[in-house]
């Protein structure tokens, strides 16, 4: 479908309660979006908890199917699934990551990593799933290797954040680490060699035409030479990298500023999220969701972006995340302050 | 153990006098108009208006200001028991809202350049905006301009909601924010004592909450509030050193 010649609309599928707190962050499932397999993702709260959320194949509904408590003791503030979908790896304030596998349809906790001082904030697997990597407010990023029999080996400590680090991300392909701070910078962390170290190669800060406040979420595109990223200084970034260059082994390539996208936001911007086919959803402290696409006649100097729909009190309060069901394709997953996770479906007007 | 406060001697100011105001201008306030920071001031009269207007459209946000000026003007600098409103730590004109769109700005003075405690009254002002308000609200907390060393950095870091929310989960930070009360109850006490050491009569208070008798108890609780303090920038934070005066820990 052409989106821009549309007219979109943003329908609210369903509304899930549950949650008694805040709810923080949001991850689908990536093994259960095919066809025959009932879609499911996961959120985690300020109510210390994590619930297990699946669709009926029946009658489409979304339930809540799990709730993990009694294991973090502070606010859990990030989850993520590994690429099999078979563990859930739940960062807390409480200075621990816990990895849960699906036992016969019960979540057990069969391993707690320790090793951050305090808060850890956003954990990310890599493409193959044989890497974690945790970040917390003790401006370190950790990474550690999958072994087996559910142990998990600390490979390294990244130090190079001067403030806490805010969220991690893997390059879809590639084993490439992103990490974005209150520092105002994002990192880029690579290993030249396959079992060497890995080390800063690159800073996006504010004299790369990098964000002026704290940058909370970034988002590969699809093909993964495009990143975004979102801030406390209401824009969106575009970066862009010779992914070619680097997949044929020619050493590091670069991440270049492409385009800002400011004017849009009214508060801080806590997450962004590209979608397989090209748009990017952004979640707001304004309670807005917003959609971006690239504009087909901004050609003449470079790739732009333009607004596509923009849903004003999607929710009650701050938005914290936004999140793409990697299957179906326009159905997007949202997290608030207000307690809520709504589904959404992006749907032309007849 | 240092024993003196960071700021021993802070400009007390008078608390502004709550006058009632001429019924005469009741007419004019039949129209929804952005909100007078003179008349939201003026409690007395308008909990009196609001009875009369309780069906008008404007009832609801004056109500809601009332909630939350009679909440944040009570607040205590943890460093000294005088109201933020009589250490000019909170003024009328600080306070911008515009109900429209829900939203609340809240301009603090740290009472000397380099007060130490500016974050942690940043928070206690956020909390008690965040017990008190409607959950639609917005809100900013900052330092006013050219107040404090660190501006920028207390800014930030009392905006930053997952710092805050962290933060929150420190149960001496929630202790702090309903203890103050007490600090005020133990004040009065610590008064009591003296006074009938001194053969007055207990219903002379007023005048004998003197600046010299508040710094005399605050003296006493002063290290218990410094250790909250640390223990609260620890939380969010902040360094401390040695001689346990907080630090900032931005570079």
């Amino acid at each position: 479908m052409d989106l821009l010649d549309g007219n979109l609309e943003l329908k609210e599928v369903q509304k899930l309660q549950g949650h008694t707190d805040r709810v923080w962050s949001l991850a689908w499932n990536p093994a259960t979006t095919a066809t025959d397999v009932p879609a499911v993702f996961a959120s985690c709260s300020g109510d210390k908890t994590v619930r297990i959320w699946e669709q009926s194949p029946s009658t489409r509904s979304w339930d809540c199917k799990a709730v993990l408590e009694e294991t973090h003791t502070r606010t859990v503030r990030s989850c993520a699934w590994s690429p099999s979908g078979k563990l859930l790896a739940t960062a807390s304030f409480d200075a621990t990551t816990a990895i849960w596998e699906n036992v016969g349809g019960d979540f057990e906790c069969v391993s707690t990593l320790e090793g951050h001082e305090n808060e850890v904030k956003s954990l990310c697997w890599n493409a193959s799933g044989s890497l974690l990597a945790t970040c917390g407010r003790d401006k370190t990023v950790w990474i550690w290797e999958v072994m087996p029999g559910n142990e998990f080996e600390c490979l390294q400590v990244l130090q190079g954040h001067t403030q806490d680090v805010k969220m991690v991300q893997w390059h879809p392909t590639m084993d490439i680490l992103f990490s974005c701070s209150y520092d105002n910078t994002v990192k880029v962390w690579w290993s030249e060699d396959a079992d060497g170290d890995w080390s800063c190669v690159q800073t996006l800060g504010e004299s790369s035409n990098g964000h002026s406040s704290t940058v909370w979420s970034l988002s590969f595109n699809a093909k993964g030479d495009k990143l975004v990223t979102c801030s406390d200084d209401l824009t969106l970034k575009i970066w862009e990298a010779d992914i070619i260059r680097m997949q044929s082994g020619d050493g590091y390539a670069p991440w270049n500023h492409l385009c800002t996208l400011s004017g849009y936001h009214d508060r801080t911007v806590f997450s962004v999220h590209w979608s397989r086919d090209g748009i990017i959803a952004s979640g707001a402290a304004d309670d807005a969701i917003r959609l971006f696409v690239e504009s087909k006649d901004g050609l003449m100097n470079g790739p732009s972006y333009q607004l596509l729909f923009k849903k004003e009190k999607a929710h009650d309060m701050d938005i914290n995340s936004v999140q793409w069901c990697p299957g179906e394709k326009h159905l997007l997953a949202s997290a608030s302050d207000d307690g809520t996770i709504k589904l959404w479906e992006l749907a032309t007007l007849p | 153990m240092v024993s003196g406060l960071i700021n021993a001697n802070p400009v007390v100011y008078e608390k502004k006098e709550r006058r009632l105001r001429n019924l005469a201008t009741l007419p004019d306030e039949y129209a929804v108009e952005p909100i007078d920071q003179q008349e939201i001031f003026d409690i007395l009269f308008l909990l009196f208006f609001l009875l009369l207007i309780s069906f008008h459209y404007a009832s609801y946000c004056y109500l809601i200001f009332l909630t939350f000026l009679n909440h944040i003007r009570d607040i205590k600098d943890p460093e000294h028991p005088y109201s933020l409103e009589e250490l000019k730590v909170i003024t009328e004109d600080a306070i911008e809202v515009d109900h429209e769109r829900s939203y609340v700005r809240v301009t603090f003075t740290p009472t000397v350049e380099h007060c130490s405690m500016a974050t942690v009254i940043g928070l206690c002002l956020r909390v008690k905006l965040m017990r008190s308000l409607p959950s639609r609200y917005k809100m900013d907390i900052r330092v006013a301009p050219g107040t404090h060393a660190t501006e920028a950095a207390v800014n930030k870091q009392l905006n930053d909601k997952e710092r805050v929310a962290a933060a929150l989960e420190n149960p001496n930070l929630l202790d702090m924010v309903d203890e103050w009360p007490n600090l005020k109850h133990q004040l009065l006490e610590n008064v009591k004592i003296r006074t009938s050491a001194k053969k007055k009569k207990t219903n002379e208070m007023d005048e004998l909450i003197s600046a010299k008798s508040i710094i005399n108890v605050v003296t006493l609780l002063s290290d218990n509030i410094r250790d909250v303090g640390r223990d609260l920038g620890k939380s969010i934070g902040i360094e401390t050193t040695k001689s346990s005066r907080v630090k900032w820990g931005i570079s």
